[in-house]
């Protein structure tokens, strides 16, 4: 017969997987064609034969080997406290805000330290509060070098064109070589 | 009592309810072992991947969003499962006897059969050759061609749904299965010609 359906929208017909219209047209076609019912019954005889492919039954501790399962997992579970820092993203805002909380101090470890590092008014306002004492005194001290040296530090970085020639002056033979 | 659907219980699961979970487990636990069992041909290991499933679908309640039918969801789980114990089980075999072609099979797993009405030892055998052959064709299917089939065929899983599960377009699924069967057609010729069915 003249017009017969491709082997594939046959077995696309056989399996239920057409649309209606198409559905429509195959079985009027199939109706009327022996050569195509002969296709449709190739395919329909092979499902009959997959069917024979018997299934199994799960076996009686399935169940049981389930619920074992989940409570091992529930138990490798991070503790309530755990889960609950978890649910609030603590390691999204904690973790930089220990490193901040570590900047702050060792910050004020080096300024103790090193009390020329503060600013002068500061540095006069401790001077004042703890003068007359000997330990005042050595910090008096030390606050002045301290100034001294940060003036001649900014001198020298004033001067950019040694800075930039720095490895080359380290290179230049030492008086007496 | 009207049935709940699976995508009410698992709603429920997600919002704490065991015994939800225990319907859903009792209404998938059988399919799923006869789905691995057919993929992975071994009835042990259909058991634990089964098992598996569930246990992922226990873990992942707080995340379940109900976008797609729950047995798309819950198949998608199992396809993954399936292919990688797949994967496992040649990569052992090629290390153990070197590299094997597509027609690669393992031994025959013993099946585990549903109680019958005490056949005789002649029709068991008969029986048994008959299911022996169409399980070789099918593990010898290439993989997407077997999930598909084994999905339609023995899970009833419509069309379009495999589709979603394999993430493939339906008309590769029809296509597949068109191929899938058309293989099939040649390799069991016997049951089909030889009047054994």
């Amino acid at each position: 017969m003249k017009n017969c359906f491709e082997r594939e929208q046959l077995f696309a017909y056989a399996l239920e997987m057409l649309e209606a219209q198409d559905k429509l047209e195959v079985r009027r076609h199939v109706a009327e064609c022996a050569r195509c019912r002969g296709v449709l019954e190739e395919y329909r005889q092979l499902d009959r034969v997959l069917d024979s492919w018997q299934q199994l039954e799960p076996s009686p501790w399935f169940d049981s080997r389930v619920r074992s399962k989940i409570a091992t997992v529930e138990e490798s579970l991070p503790s309530l406290w755990g889960r609950a820092l978890a649910e609030l993203g603590w390691s999204r805002w904690m973790a930089p805000a220990l490193v901040a909380m570590m900047v702050v101090v060792v910050s004020a470890v080096i300024v103790e330290r090193r009390p020329g590092l503060l600013p002068d008014s500061l540095t006069h306002m401790t001077g004042s509060a703890k003068a007359g004492s000997p330990a005042n005194a050595r910090s008096q001290v030390s606050t002045q070098e301290m100034a001294e040296e940060r003036a001649g530090g900014a001198a020298t970085l004033d001067d950019y064109d040694m800075l930039a020639n720095f490895d080359v002056l380290l290179e230049l033979p030492r008086p007496g070589e | 009592m009207a049935i709940e659907s699976d995508l009410e219980l698992m709603l429920r699961v997600r919002r704490g309810d065991t015994e939800s979970f225990e319907v859903l487990l009792r209404r998938h636990r059988a399919p799923l072992v006869n789905y691995f069992s057919r993929m992975v041909g071994d009835p042990a290991l259909a058991e634990d991947l089964a098992q598996e499933v569930f246990l992922r679908v226990y873990r992942a309640r707080e995340h379940y969003r109900p976008e797609a039918a729950f047995t798309t969801w819950l198949y998608r789980i199992a396809a993954n499962l399936a292919l990688n114990a797949i994967r496992d089980r040649k990569s052992r075999a090629e290390a153990a006897h070197g590299p094997l072609g597509e027609d690669f099979q393992e031994g025959e797993p013993a099946v585990a059969r549903l109680p019958d009405s005490r056949p005789t030892v002649e029709q068991r055998l008969i029986q048994a050759d008959r299911e022996r052959m169409i399980r070789n064709a099918v593990e010898a299917l290439p993989d997407k061609q077997r999930f598909a089939v084994i999905l339609h065929k023995y899970q009833e899983v419509d069309y379009r749904q495999i589709a979603k599960i394999l993430e493939v377009s339906e008309s590769a699924v029809r296509s597949l299965l068109f191929r899938a069967y058309e293989t099939l057609r040649a390799r069991l010729e016997p049951l089909l010609a030889g009047g054994r069915i």
